[in-house]
């Protein structure tokens, strides 16, 4: 959250702008899902490269370097440091933390269902749950949807997940903002538009006219 | 983020206490954006003693300056040796309740005297409740958590109106899942434009304007919200749009046109214009299967002035049509100037 986002913004469109190029020149013929999909790598690739170092990012990228699909377009779009990125990104510390992660897991649920067998057994027919308990339930269920929704926060607690969900949707704002302003970008051009510009600022189109054939 | 918070955390637990101190510092560097709030919800008061009131305001400056990262190094070195004496006098004397009471009067005086060093809310232990060191690792705890989640509820839109933990979790979970479809619903778009648009250009112009990027972004976010809630049914049967549809969004396509060019991104635009014009007449054949589908959305977006990108493709079936259209389009436009 220190990070601001404008330094975000220039490193994120380059990014995206690279893995795009990439993805056109891999996978020319095939289809428009595998097209999609190597465009959502790269744009995942670029917010958390835009981002800097947070867990998310380290868990994000990690979880996309892993899969076999993605290799190829990784290789195109990193280049030469794929080696050394996959080498700092597949760190086996996150699996210990599982292991221990999954041991309280079905402890806690061990002990729930015990406490709804007590209740039940207590109260009769009807299950009578105490409102803090549901409030509790309410809370952990939920709290594990956001744990697999944000990367890397299966292995977080409470405040610390909080605020790396904090850290993503900030950063999942930023990048979809981009992108639709990218979007933008290559709608309106094409479009028939030029017709319905105001003749105003024409004369700021022959400047920019110039430096248009000039990039392309 | 940890990285950062690194120097900002070694000056002042040099300096601080380790027991209370290093909490509350790390805790005001990770939150970062209201260090003074999360100052004041962290902090436990001091307890009264004779140099109480110097303690307080050496207490108050070395957490302000661990908020602030930014403070004079002066008012650091004067605290150091009051503060551990005060947070073990503090945890001593915190085991028995009669001592709430006389903290509480003692308190009322330092209140109003904290007040004027800086903006202070007091948590401390109430009467009647536990004060030993767990239930106050505890209550810290669930301040930090209830700090997060004030913040998570102002970054998510509408969730301020709501109150408890549950549901406001909710719709931070809706949020982030709604935001990610957006992300696929945005590469699908872009994967069925790629094949034409050539990429390679377009980054130096945009490098060069994204201060209009910017700008650009924040008037279309309150489209893309709209837009997007009904975007996930697959649409790609809809292509068959109604003479009446078509003019309602060709008309809402100008007034949106004329907007954006009111909002000064002229130059943006223009060299959009211009970047692809030489792609204009073979990539409108295929975008018009994939953009038709959005036509049905921009229907439902009436109290909107501004009409998500649904809108603008179909100025590409205008070209596909006979003239037409394209002029009465032009004779709207003029109506609406």
């Amino acid at each position: 959250m220190h990070v601001t986002k404008e330094f975000k913004k220039k490193t994120f469109l380059k990014q995206l702008l690279l893995g795009l190029h990439v993805s056109n020149s891999i996978s020319n013929p095939i289809s428009i899902q595998q097209r999609k999909n190597s465009i959502k790598l790269s744009a995942d690739l670029a917010m958390a490269f835009a981002r800097g170092r947070t867990h998310w990012t380290h868990a994000l990228i990690t979880k996309l370097g892993q899969k076999e699909e993605n290799k190829s377009t990784l290789k195109g779009i990193l280049g030469r440091r794929y080696e050394i990125l996959m080498a700092r990104y597949s760190c086996p510390l996150l699996y210990q933390k599982v292991q221990r992660r999954k041991k309280s897991v079905t402890s806690y649920r061990f002990s729930y269902n015990a406490q709804k067998r007590r209740s039940s057994a207590l109260k009769g027919s009807c299950v009578r749950v105490s409102p803090s308990v549901v409030a509790r339930n309410l809370e952990n269920r939920r709290t594990k949807v956001l744990k697999r929704l944000v990367p890397g926060g299966e292995f977080l607690n409470g405040s610390s997940l909080l605020s790396e969900a904090l850290d993503y949707v900030i950063s999942l704002k930023a990048q979809v903002d981009m992108m639709k302003s990218l979007w933008r970008a290559t709608q309106v051009s094409s479009s028939s538009n030029v017709e319905l510009v105001p003749s105003a600022p024409l004369q700021k189109k022959d400047a920019s006219c110039t430096i248009a054939n000039s990039e392309e | 983020m940890e990285d950062e918070i690194q120097p900002l955390l070694n000056p002042t637990t040099a300096s601080a206490s380790p027991s209370v101190a290093t909490s509350g510092a790390s805790f005001t560097a990770l939150l970062g954006l209201p260090p003074n709030r999360a100052v004041e919800l962290l902090h436990e008061p001091t307890f009264p003693s004779d140099p109480a009131l110097v303690d307080r305001a050496a207490r108050f400056s070395v957490f302000a300056a661990a908020a602030a990262a930014s403070s004079a190094p002066s008012p650091e070195v004067s605290p150091p040796p009051p503060p551990p004496e005060t947070a073990k006098k503090r945890k001593d004397g915190a085991s028995t309740n009669g001592k709430a009471k006389v903290k509480k009067g003692k308190h009322a005086e330092e209140d109003t005297d904290g007040e004027n060093k800086l903006p202070y809310v007091h948590v401390r232990a109430r009467r009647g409740q536990a004060t030993d060191s767990h239930s106050l690792a505890e209550r810290a705890r669930r301040e930090k958590i209830n700090a997060r989640m004030k913040l998570l509820q102002e970054l998510v839109p509408g969730c301020s109106k709501i109150s408890g933990t549950a549901l406001v979790l909710d719709e931070i979970i809706n949020h982030v899942q709604y935001l990610q479809r957006q992300v696929e619903y945005l590469s699908m778009r872009l994967a069925a434009v790629n094949p034409r648009i050539d990429f390679s250009g377009l980054d130096t112009f945009l490098s060069a304007t994204t201060m209009e990027c910017g700008r650009l972004t924040i008037g279309n976010a309150k489209v893309g919200t709209e837009l997007d809630q009904q975007q996930q049914q697959p649409v790609w049967s809809e292509v068959g749009v109604s003479d009446s549809d078509q003019m309602n969004s060709t008309t809402n396509s100008k007034r949106l046109q004329i907007q954006l060019q009111q909002n000064q991104l002229q130059q943006f635009w223009h060299v959009d214009f211009l970047n692809t014009q030489n792609h204009l007449q073979p990539s409108v054949w295929e975008r018009d299967t994939v953009m038709g589908s959005t036509a049905p959305h921009v229907q439902r977006e009436e109290q909107h002035s501004f009409v998500g990108p649904g809108a603008v493709p179909l100025l590409s079936f205008d070209r596909v049509n006979p003239v037409a259209p394209p002029i009465q389009s032009n004779q709207q436009l003029k109506m609406e100037l």
